[in-house]
């Protein structure tokens, strides 16, 4: 039986006893893209080679390869493990440094591509998703200091617009008192300040306006790359809902990979591990609770409901991870039923 | 190299003029000093509670398995000169995008973007190791270093690790837990020295061992 395994310097072959007994070097310069060809599950160039060489028919890699056994640790591994700094020095490396400093630009080079192919477009949505609610916060501590602000000259608006973003598009447009709403401005108990105080406080609700506009298109993007990413998902609870599930989880692949269970109370980590720790009762819904489903089932059902829609929502985002055909129509028919039954009290 | 200054640690820097994590800097003549900050680095928390074994030197190969961002790595980068290395697994792409470029700027850091679970993965790059070092914040912690040690560590190495009590289990009393993760430990490894990292780290533990 031989083994076979791999380093930076080239393919080695070694007996049972670790004594080497073929080797292919890789040539320096290639070294990085002929190690990468290795670490596929096909057999490559240089490990063909090696095989050429190899008198018995049985051997085993310490990788999976296609069409051999694999064993991990193999005796040839542990040759190369122990022996890679003494086979440097004899084939070209004139010392350790030198030798450690290509180790370590081979690891470099590897781990960059991987890092480029672990980028996926999920990841975009998350940050999106976290600006929305970073704006959300800015908005409206800002919000309200403008209502502190332009409070001293016209008080009235304030308590009569609730809203935020419509008060900063009032102060943001109207530079002085204007009536509306039924406020009139002769009974206005603010006083009178100067245009530059006015003006200031203009600038800084049109920086609002503009976030206000910013955070909808950000929406629209989140709306619109959701239903690439997760078409399924997002036909059953909406965008919105579905991209604070994956940021929740911090990848699509993540997503996939947590059971139903976890879904459903995923965005309830404080309750669970307060039910952990201290043997509170656990909780039913996370983010979930959010969804129509569970707002509009009765209050006796929200936790079944909300059972029932992680369910359904496990097998929707698995799909979507794994490109399967689509089901969320199917699966969105299927819980508007449930729903129904459950509000009719069966 | 590591000495002390006053109370506070201290690695000589390899590559002067540049801060790695916003750490302050002690110039002596020529040279300049990273100190080695207790509340960002578990390993600069050890030292600070008054670890008695370490053993990390210049020249030696070591295994670091959740190298993330590069803090504790840039340290012990700092001891092993550039006739050691530091083999830097770490699984989050996001930690890497910091890590690569300190590999870039210290020569003796080879970063490694995998799964520390599976060492075959990654096996091609590495040699036997000195030292292994773990801080992965996983709940099967002490069986990954045992994993890796098997195949890594060189007879009579050396293991350091810190046990995060709350992500083996945020329910039980940490104490318990470590003393679980020692009887574990202890199959394959003598424990020379274990350390509560309290209050620089919440809930953490630090052993130093040696593999039988």
């Amino acid at each position: 039986m031989i083994y076979v395994s791999f380093c930076p310097l080239g393919v080695f072959a070694a007996d049972a006893s670790g004594k080497e007994v073929a080797r292919v070097l890789f040539e320096h310069g290639n070294a990085a893209k002929n190690l990468r060809s290795c670490m596929s599950i096909a057999v490559s160039d240089s490990e063909k080679k090696l095989i050429s060489q190899i008198k018995s028919d049985k051997i085993v890699f310490e990788q999976k390869k296609e069409g051999y056994e694999h064993e991990f640790p193999n005796p040839a591994g542990e040759y190369l493990r122990r022996n890679t700094e003494s086979i440097a020095a004899k084939t070209g490396f004139a010392s350790k440094e030198k030798f450690l400093e290509f180790v370590s630009s081979i690891a470099l080079q590897r781990s960059s591509e991987k890092m480029i192919e672990s980028f996926s477009s999920d990841k975009l949505v998350i940050q999106a998703v976290n600006a929305v609610d970073e704006l959300d916060k800015v908005l409206n501590t800002l919000s309200i200091r403008l209502r502190e602000w332009y409070g001293f000259y016209f008080p009235e608006l304030g308590q009569k617009i609730q809203d935020n973003e419509q008060f900063v598009n009032y102060v943001a447009e109207e530079l002085y008192r204007k009536d509306a709403k039924g406020i009139q401005v002769c009974e206005s108990i603010g006083s009178d300040v100067d245009k530059k105080d006015l003006e200031e406080m203009q600038r800084l609700a049109k920086s609002l306006q503009a976030m206000y506009s910013e955070r909808k298109s950000i929406e629209g993007y989140i709306d619109a790359r959701m239903k690439e990413i997760m078409p399924n998902t997002t036909a059953i609870i909406g965008s919105v809902i579905a991209a604070r599930l994956l940021s929740i989880a911090g990848s699509l692949e993540k997503l996939a990979k947590f059971p139903s269970s976890t879904i459903q109370i995923l965005g309830a980590e404080t309750a669970l591990f307060r039910h952990l720790v201290s043997g509170g009762r656990s909780p039913k819904y996370g983010i979930l609770f959010q969804t129509n489903y569970v707002q509009q089932a009765p209050f006796e059902r929200k936790g079944k409901m909300a059972r029932l829609l992680a369910s359904k929502l496990s097998m929707a985002i698995k799909i979507d991870f794994y490109k399967g055909n689509p089901v969320g129509a199917e699966y969105k028919k299927a819980l508007d039923a449930e729903l129904a039954k459950m509000k009719k009290g069966r | 190299m590591l000495q002390k200054f006053g109370r506070d640690y201290a690695t000589k820097s390899l590559v002067p003029g540049k801060r790695v994590y916003g750490e302050r800097i002690i110039r002596k003549g020529k040279e300049e000093w990273r100190v080695w900050d207790p509340t960002s680095s578990k390993l600069g928390a050890a030292l600070v509670k008054g670890l008695k074994n370490f053993p990390i030197k210049k020249g030696m190969k070591i295994l670091y398995l959740g190298a993330s961002t590069g803090t504790t790595v840039s340290h012990i980068s700092d001891i092993v000169e550039h006739d050691g290395i530091i083999y830097a697994v770490e699984f989050s792409s996001r930690s890497m995008r910091d890590l690569i470029p300190l590999a870039k700027q210290r020569k003796n850091i080879a970063p490694i973007l995998d799964d520390a679970r599976l060492p075959e993965n990654y096996a091609a790059l590495i040699e036997k190791a000195d030292l292994v070092y773990c801080d992965v914040a996983q709940p099967d912690q002490s069986e990954i270093i045992m994993r890796n040690a098997k195949v890594f560590l060189k007879p009579q190495g050396w293991m350091m690790i810190a046990i995060k009590a709350r992500s083996i289990n945020v329910a039980k009393n940490p104490k318990q837990i470590y003393s679980e993760e020692r009887q574990k430990l202890s199959k394959m490894f003598n424990i020379l020295e274990q350390i509560d990292l309290q209050p620089l780290e919440k809930d953490h533990a630090f052993f130093v061992g040696k593999m039988k």
